[in-house]
This record gives structure tokens, C-alpha cells and sequence, in this order.
């Protein structure tokens, strides 16, 4: 069966018809209970951050972590007893025929 | 006038709510929870209404800092259901099996006996609206969530397709485009409907 412009019309009239006269279930009584019910569980509305609030609130969460890492950094140079490489420099230069490797602590 | 002065007691109330009223929002499900039926119901199965309805309305509320004063409450709520109802095709489209069956010879007769009414016959008062229905419905499931939401708004509901577009957060090519192909593909389910008689 072959189909002509105006049956495809006719079809879609009548479905168009049928969407539209399609009955919709209303709220039932106590719907709205319901909803604040779900939504008195949440408590908070969650706030909207701006890009800066949220950088702020994300370096405070770094610094801690940041604190807590450079102190176990200063820990790690004590027990390994790190000596800068400037200090080095400034031992060679003041006592440049003394000084050998083996005595330039840390080395 | 009217409309406009709602428009300010909405953005009060959802000031409060902003403040931490939460119970303000009572206000809002009660007055737009007949109008959110309305809409998720021309769009999901009446079975699923009350949930999706829920839904639009939690997240309204997760949102509503988002909102702002953004313009109309309404349109903005609006926009949220739309959302909801494509994401929800969406899911169910992931989930299940879409019927490639052709239709029953039952169907097939009232397809014809559409095409061999008159035009002005075809009224709401039609004996086999039920039927009609059905038929729509196997269609639609037919088509995927987006041709399928496009479909209902721009061509049974007849929104301007600018509207539509702003609904789904679409741009106005993407909607004609996908409308057109909808119908054309909506036509092609039917022709392979009566097609299928001779085979």
C-alpha cells in the first residue's frame, strides 16, 4: 500500500489528536508531602560556589596538607643531615686546602 | 500584570528559601505540581509520572541557588522537566529492547481506517482514539529519546522551535534538523507497518 501526501497528513492529524487528548494522571493528595519529605532528608540546599569561593575553600583543603608535608620534609633533612650546597661552597672557599671531601659534613 | 506579579512573589519566596527556610518550597511544589503533571505527563508513561514529577521538583530545589533571578521561575522550572523527561527516555532507551516487530493486523486496520476517513472526520470524538494511542506510542518507541522529545514539543505541541531549543538546551538548527529527520522517520514506520501486510 502505497501512501500519498494527504494520508500521511490524515495520519498525522489524527495522532497529533491522540497526544493530545492523552489523559494525565494529576497529583495525588499528599504528593507535596512527599517531595518536602525527600527534600527535609537533604537539610541543606547546596550553595552555589563562585570560581573564587571555590579556590579559596580548595587552598585552604592544600595548605594543611602543604603544612603537614613540609614538616615531614624538615624531619627527612635532619635524619639524612642535609647539608646545602652553598654551605659546601662556602667551606671550600674559606679553608680551600684543609678542606677535602671527606670532611664537608653530609658529603 | 498578573503573571508578572507572581513572577516577584516567586523570587521572594525562593529568596527565603536561600536563607535556609527549606519549608518555603511547599509554596512552590503546590503551586506548580499540577502544571509539572501536565507536562512530564505528555511526555513519560502514566505510570511513571508521580516519580519524574518528584524528581523535577528535588531538583529545582538542588539547583535553586543556581537560579538566581535568571527570569521567569516558571520557564526556568519549565526547562527542568523538559530536561528530565529526555534524560529519563534516555535511561530507558539504555535499558530495554526496542520492539522491531511490525504491527498486528489489528493496528494495520486502523491505520486504514485513518487514511480512509475524511480529514475533517478526524476529531478528538474518534471511536478508536485508545487505539490511536497505542499506535502513536509504538511509533515513538521507534524513534530515539531526542527525535522523540523534538517530535512531541515542536510538532504535536507546535512550540516555536527557538523554544524548543531553549528547553532542551539545544540550538535551533539542531531541533529543525532532528525534527525533520523525526517525521520523515516517523512516516517511514508507518509505510513499513502497511508495507508489511504484503510480505
Amino acid at each position: 500500500m502505497r501512501l500519498s501526501k494527504e494520508d500521511y497528513r490524515k495520519i498525522d492529524k489524527a495522532f497529533t489528536i491522540a497526544y493530545r487528548e492523552k489523559e494525565k494522571p494529576g497529583p495525588a493528595e499528599g504528593w507535596a508531602n512527599k517531595v518536602m519529605e525527600a527534600l527535609q532528608k537533604q537539610k541543606l540546599l547546596p550553595s552555589s560556589l563562585s570560581y573564587w569561593d571555590f579556590l579559596g575553600q580548595l587552598s585552604w583543603a592544600i595548605s594543611s596538607v602543604a603544612c603537614v608535608f613540609i614538616g615531614l620534609l624538615m624531619v627527612l633533612m635532619l635524619k639524612i643531615d642535609f647539608v646545602p650546597e652553598n654551605e659546601i661552597a662556602k667551606v671550600s672557599f674559606d679553608q680551600p686546602i684543609e678542606v677535602s671531601y671527606l670532611e664537608i659534613p653530609g658529603v | 500584570m498578573p503573571e508578572k506579579l507572581s513572577s516577584i512573589e516567586d523570587d521572594e519566596v525562593i529568596r527565603r528559601i536561600i536563607n535556609g527556610e527549606i519549608n518555603e518550597f511547599r509554596h512552590l511544589v503546590l503551586k506548580y505540581q499540577s502544571y509539572i503533571f501536565n507536562i512530564v505527563g505528555s511526555h513519560v508513561p502514566h505510570y511513571w509520572v508521580e516519580e519524574i514529577a518528584h524528581e523535577v521538583f528535588v531538583k529545582a530545589y538542588q539547583s535553586l541557588t543556581s537560579f538566581k533571578n535568571q527570569g521567569d521561575f516558571k520557564h526556568w522550572l519549565t526547562a527542568i522537566a523538559i530536561k528530565t523527561c529526555y534524560a529519563f527516555w534516555r535511561k530507558e532507551y539504555r535499558c530495554r529492547e526496542i520492539p522491531m516487530s511490525s504491527c498486528g493486523e489489528e493496528e494495520r486496520d486502523y491505520l486504514k481506517k485513518i487514511i480512509a476517513q475524511k480529514s475533517n472526520q478526524l476529531t478528538r470524538e474518534t471511536s478508536f482514539q485508545q487505539e490511536i494511542q497505542e499506535l502513536l506510542d509504538r511509533a515513538l518507541a521507534r524513534l530515539s529519546p531526542g527525535e522523540r522529545m523534538v517530535l512531541e514539543m515542536a510538532y504535536f505541541e507546535e512550540l516555536p522551535a527557538k523554544e524548543v531549543a531553549d528547553l532542551l538546551g539545544w540550538t535551533v538548527t539542531r531541533v529543525k534538523v532532528c525534527l525533520f529527520r523525526s517525521r520523515k522517520k516517523l512516516h517511514k514506520i508507518i509505510s513499513q507497518w502497511l508495507k508489511d501486510e504484503r510480505g
